[in-house]
């Protein structure tokens, strides 16, 4: 449990402590609040069903998030166990690499030992953290084959598992509790045991033959027995492609790898403590491991990474930090409708608060008794929103298994989250839903308390005192002050947070001040227009745009001070807003009382009508900012999709050491490709070294951690050879060519006329936002070196590639060069990718199935233009069906709003409906102006959502969408049928109380004269 | 202009209605609670002359106030007959009594009961919005009765930017605007100083000997029975005593 969680929980025990003393020592006010709670039940209802609304969105998402936690977890205990820690040499990694990790010889790390780790410890630390094994390992991704029985012939074949070699008696003195693949035999130099992830890949069982391709050759080993991946028996590094594990003895492993008896590539270490308790000290052990190893190795250093931290923690990332988010809107809205709910029920009992006032209970008397209730209510609304919050965090948890379930087959993993509930969270979520429920009836309860006796009794409107308290011009001079502070501090500091809330603050501050000595609408609407623009606009601050990226509280600032701008921009300009129902009145007489008295509420309850318009506007703003996301998403998708690939609808790749040979010939003899394939080119790609650029100068934010290069380490580079067939067809567009090629065609086939010309992939703009590249362009020139033969091969740019517009799905990277110029590089290690044309109207998901059959023993992927972009776009749009699906819980709170205040007018409009009966209004014009009057508002609010949400959601794509070819694009039809489906759910809850007030008798106008 | 002497039901000649303006006959009326209840009305008969102010007196609860409903149609009988221009009131349906109150009637209360949220002009329309007339002619004529009660200048001022008395001079207009045959005021004055209760009580009077218009009004102030024409007294839901001279005479020509 992190400080917030137990500082919230320990508030709302503090607060449960006190009012349940207070309760005790004041038995009669305790009787007479909770007594409301069993005798009203509707009313009770209705409190504890709109207050659970908050809870139930936090404990979902605060139980998506340990659900995700323990998909985690699992990972952390499948592919790592006992392991914390691994060290291996720094080396510059591209991405998606398979070159081999760098050796080192086992005597520079000799002093890596459990005492030497934990003495360091102490040094650093002054605490000792206990590490209970380090283990030597040769790890390497390799291809593999599984043999047919009694043959060499290939069954079934991968392009990469994880070969791991350790020493059998070190590994079972490994860990407390040493991985239960040790208790096996040392399986020796020609037998090697399979995690069962392979096993299920490549077929394989007890006693099956297994060829691993390693650096200097192939071996072929007998499958000892398949293990469960637990551990070492399961160990992937994070974000591999790794089919599975294949675990040796250490001997055989360097036979495979090529390393010497004395060489090893990996140590790995287990703290003290289970999967999660060792991780917790994973930062102390990598310093003193850093320390131990400083100056060691080869002219470079080596990287400690705290690996099962990283996994468990999920890069930082947690899905349900993002629901969490994005209810906090709903929660917001919750809020007001508690204050709503509670000051209704003061309305309705402001005759019996009265007389137990004027029977000599004072004013906190009077919290008091509400308090209690409230505080009944809270716990009450705390444990069934909890519990509807698990329900919610089920579907949730459903959802996104369904969403992820288009990539399983892709990621040859099992991607399912299991759907995972932690005590503490729901302690949490039940504590904080307890306590925003109580502060704001807590709050609220202090306000209603403020009553006069008389009125209250006679059930006369409340009057406002004449005298304005001189403690709210000093609050409201304290705003002003210190709203400026922080607007001082923030473009002080650079601190983006304080640079938004400081002006706003002040603003806020400057009108309360204003209007006491000038006309209210123009002093707010000018307020008002200033806090909607700042807040849109602010994101040009560099420091708020910064803060923005590092947290979603920002978002929500920005989201929250945008539609507050909105809300009072339009609460004080009604009468602007309701000029078109004016004419409307002229036009048809019949309804001009109707519409009088309907829009006269709204205008004139200024305050009531910003709470109501608020409620659904925060809600409708991240249901619009959700939909134009998903709907901005697909049309760069569509947009994109026939640039993607170079124009080609689909490719196959083998993996480096089990090549396709005659992929021609092959597609000829199987009738389901030949008809399916209209014609094919090959690129073949390989890896060079740049000589004139230092390695650490580039590093990648792109991939996974790959650690300091060796100093003196130059940039490496993929150098891709293109045919002539497809210089003449690729789509790939160019973001500057040489003035000399007149068209991006003319450029491309340049290319393959003279082997001295290159292009350049798009990271080479400099802007380092993908890949970390030298800035080149047209004119320019690179040398090349080749990593085996060190042969120098200067090239002349001829053109840079533009930067793909959105998803970009290709084969192209880095140098790319004409065929010819292979002859430059003979000895250079290349991979082949085969780009083809399918014929019109064949169906990718047949094809790449026929095509995996067929290559089956080359290990080959294939990969669909279609296909890709069809997961793509069904994982986006289930996912932000989820979103929206999550949001629709948090619209109850708007339209159990809008209900509650039309049961409120009904109860506070008494006379002034009786009034109305008297003079002549029918009932059904009562009913009708009701209902007009909630349909106004309801509109009202969800217009001003979705406004606020376009204008939110097209400051996100300015900002956040780096595509310079993505659309805007706002949903005209979902938002329609969203926002329609919201205002007719508001209406039917509308229609009961409008009933009530059509049957309020016109006896009741004279019931309660003064 | 929707008077209720042009009504074809009495008159089946299609000539003016001539008789009183409201009849009532030995009507009861009783209210229940859990087990008590209370006879607020007890066999009450009452006859209101056309022009006519009438004053209904009588201490707190005798069911003066109860009596104004049932007369109004604000409330219903249990039994006996209520003839407003020799339309039989209490046969009449919730619909069909809510339109002839718009229609034919006005009311002046107490606590003025003017919409707080509308204007004066606003208020004064209501009556006329309900029966159809168009809105620029409503407010014509809301402005007009506006400026009858001496407020055209606060047209646009809500109620609660109003004095007492200017309020219940902007009920008044709202009371009068749709030329009702009859006003019914539940202590007009009951809420206003002495000074602004004599303005205001001149204000009817005036409307009263000017348009002939006629007033039944429930009130406790003397000051206020004294410019009736009649005083009907009232105790324990029954009329105890009519004032066997009118106070005033009657005004002519409604």
């Amino acid at each position: 449990m992190g400080p917030f969680s137990i500082t919230v929980l320990g508030i709302a025990l503090l607060v449960t402590l006190i009012v349940l003393f207070s309760m005790l020592r004041r038995p009669a006010l305790r009787r007479i609040g909770l007594r409301s709670v069993g005798r009203r039940k509707w009313n009770t209802l209705l409190v504890v069903v709109g207050s659970m609304v908050g809870t139930a969105l936090i404990a979902g998402s605060l139980v998506l998030n340990d659900s995700t936690g323990r998909f985690q977890y699992r990972q952390a205990e499948k592919t790592l166990g006992e392991i914390d820690e691994t060290v291996q040499f720094a080396s510059q990694r591209l991405p998606n690499d398979t070159r081999p990790i760098p050796l080192f010889d086992a005597s520079t790390v000799e002093g890596v030992t459990p005492d030497a780790i934990r003495e360091r410890t102490l040094l650093l630390r002054e605490e000792a953290v206990e590490v209970d094994g380090v283990l030597r390992a040769l790890t390497q991704e390799t291809p593999a084959e599984a043999l047919e029985a009694g043959s060499e012939n290939v069954a079934l074949a991968s392009p990469a598992v994880t070969v791991v070699g350790v020493d059998w008696g070190e590994l079972r003195r490994f860990g407390q509790e040493p991985p239960a693949v040790s208790l096996r035999p040392d399986p020796g130099e020609d037998r090697v045991y399979v995690s069962d992830r392979l096993a299920r890949a490549l077929e394989l069982e007890q006693g099956s033959r297994l060829r691993l391709r390693g650096p200097r050759g192939a071996h072929i080993f007998t499958v000892a027995e398949v293990v469960p991946e637990q551990g070492i028996s399961g160990y992937v590094s994070r974000f591999s492609s790794s089919e599975g594990t294949v675990l040796m003895d250490i001997d055989a492993a360097r036979t495979l790898l090529g390393a010497s008896p004395s060489q090893l590539n990996t140590l790995l270490i287990s703290n003290a403590g289970d999967v999660v308790s060792g991780a917790e000290n994973s930062p102390a052990v990598v310093d003193a491991t850093q320390q131990l190893l400083e100056g060691k190795g080869p002219g470079g250093g080596f990287q400690v990474s705290q690996v099962k931290k990283d996994t468990l923690e999920g890069g930082g990332f947690q899905i349900g930090d993002i629901f969490l988010m994005i209810s906090s809107f709903a929660i917001l809205a919750g809020i007001l409708l508690i204050i709503n709910i509670y000051t209704m029920l003061a309305e309705e009992r402001k005759g019996e608060m009265g007389i137990l006032r004027a029977v000599a209970l004072k004013r906190g008397g009077l919290v008091r008794v509400f308090v209690y209730e409230g505080y009944a209510y809270s716990v009450l609304a705390s444990l069934l929103g909890t519990l509807v919050g698990v329900g919610v965090a089920a579907g949730l948890v459903w959802g996104l298994n369904r969403a992820a379930a288009v990539f399983a087959d892709l990621f040859n993993a099992d991607l399912t989250i299991p759907f995972y509930v932690r005590p503490q969270s729901l302690v949490i979520a039940a504590s904080a839903g307890l306590l925003i429920t109580f502060l704001s009836v807590f709050f609220t309860s202090l306000r209603i308390s403020r009553l006069n006796i008389v009125t209250a009794i006679r059930d006369l409107p409340e009057q406002r005192p004449l005298r304005r308290s001189v403690l709210r011009l000093a609050l409201q001079a304290l705003l002003l002050c210190v709203g400026l502070l922080l607007a001082v501090a923030g473009f002080t500091l650079e601190n983006g947070y304080l640079m938004l809330i400081g002006p706003v603050l002040a603003l806020f501050g400057l009108g309360l001040l204003l209007s006491r000595v000038l006309p209210p609408r123009p002093v707010w609407t000018l307020l008002s227009a200033g806090v909607l623009g700042y807040a849109y606009f602010a994101n040009e601050l560099e420091p708020v745009r910064r803060a923005n990226e590092e947290s979603p509280a920002m978002f929500f600032l920005e989201g929250f001070f945008i539609v507050l701008g909105a809300v009072l921009l339009v609460t004080f300009n009604l009468g602007v807003v309701f000029a078109g129902l004016r004419a409307l009145m002229r036009r048809m007489p019949g309804l001009a009382s109707i519409l009088r008295i309907a829009v006269a509420y709204p205008s004139s309850r200024r305050a009531r009508t910003g709470f109501t318009l608020a409620m659904f506007a925060l809600i409708l703003y991240i249901v619009t900012i959700s939909s134009i996301f998903n709907s901005t998403q697909s049309a760069a998708t569509e947009r994109t999709r026939n640039n993607q690939l170079s124009g080609y609808d689909g490719f196959t790749q083998s993996g480096p050491v089990t090549p396709i040979q005659n992929f021609g010939g092959r597609v000829e003899d199987n009738p389901v490709l030949r008809d399916a394939i209209e014609d094919y080119t090959e690129l073949r790609a390989g890896q060079v070294e740049l000589p004139e650029y230092d390695a650490a100068q580039y590093q990648t934010p792109f991939g996974p951690p790959t650690g300091t290069p060796a100093p003196g380490a130059k940039l490496l580079e993929y150098l891709t050879f293109v045919p002539a067939g497809y210089l003449a067809s690729t789509t790939d567009e160019l973001g500057e060519r040489l003035p000399e090629h007149d068209s991006d065609r003319e450029a491309w086939e340049a290319l393959g006329r003279d082997p001295s010309l290159a292009i350049l992939t798009f990271p080479y703009n400099g802007d380092r936002e993908f890949l970390a590249r030298p800035k080149l362009g047209p004119g320019d020139s690179i040398v090349l070196r080749d990593p085996v033969t060190g042969k120098k091969v200067e090239k002349k740019v001829i053109a840079r590639m533009a930067p793909p517009s959105g998803f970009a799905l290709g084969v192209i990277n880095g140098v790319i060069v004409g065929e010819g110029a292979r002859e430059e590089f003979p000895s250079l290690n290349t991979q082949s990718t085969f780009l083809f044309h399918l014929q019109g109207g064949v169906d990718p998901v047949a094809v790449n199935r026929e095509l995996k059959r067929e290559f089956a023993a080359n290990g080959a992927q294939s990969f669909f233009v279609e296909d890709i972009i069809g997961r793509l776009e069904a994982f986006t749009g289930t996912f932000i069906r989820i979103v929206q699906a999550f949001l629709a819980f948090g619209l109850i709170v708007g339209v159990a709003g809008l209900a509650v205040i039309s049961a409120r007018a009904v109860h506070e409009r008494r006379r002034e409906i009786g009034t109305l009966r008297a003079v002549g209004f029918p009932r059904q014009d009562i009913r009708w102006q009701f209902i007009v009057e909630s349909s106004l508002v309801a509109l009202l609010g969800i217009l001003i959502g979705i406004a606020s949400g376009t204008l939110g959601g097209y400051n996100l794509f300015r900002f956040a969408v780096d595509n310079p070819d993505a659309r805007f694009v706002f949903p005209w039809v979902e938002m329609t049928l969203i926002g329609l489906g919201v205002w007719v759910a508001s209406l039917a809850f509308t229609v009961v109380p409008a009933i009530r007030a059509s049957q309020v008798a016109p006896v009741e106008a004279l019931r309660y004269q003064g | 202009m929707f008077g209720i002497g042009r009504r074809k039901k009495s008159e089946p000649d299609g000539a003016p209605y001539t008789g009183p303006i409201v009849e009532a006959r030995s009507i009861n009326k009783s209210y229940r609670t859990e087990e008590v209840v209370v006879h607020a009305l007890r066999d009450v008969s009452l006859t209101v002359e056309r022009g006519e102010i009438v004053a209904i007196m009588g201490p707190s609860g005798c069911g003066k106030t109860t009596l104004l409903n049932v007369l109004s149609g604000l409330d219903s009988i249990d039994s006996g007959e209520i003839l407003i221009a020799g339309e039989p009131l209490h046969k009449m349906g919730d619909g069909r009594r809510t339109e002839y109150r718009a229609k034919s009637m006005g009311f002046i209360f107490q606590s003025f009961n003017l919409m707080p949220v509308l204007s004066s002009v606003e208020n004064v329309e209501l009556p006329l919005l309900v029966s159809g007339v168009p809105v620029d002619r409503a407010r014509k004529m809301a402005l007009a009765t506006l400026d009858q009660v001496g407020l055209a200048h606060r047209a646009n001022h809500r109620p609660n930017q109003l004095s007492g008395g200017q309020q219940q001079r902007v009920a008044i207009a709202r009371a009068l605007v749709n030329s009702p045959a009859i006003v019914w005021a539940d202590e007009p004055t009951g809420n206003l100083d002495s000074d602004t209760s004599r303005e205001v009580l001149d204000l009817l009077l005036g409307l009263n000997r000017e348009n002939g218009q006629t007033f039944v009004i429930v009130t406790h102030d003397p000051g206020v029975g004294s410019l009736a024409n009649r005083i009907v007294n009232m105790k324990d839901g029954r009329i105890v005593a009519y004032s066997e001279e009118p106070q005033r005479e009657a005004a002519v020509g409604a």
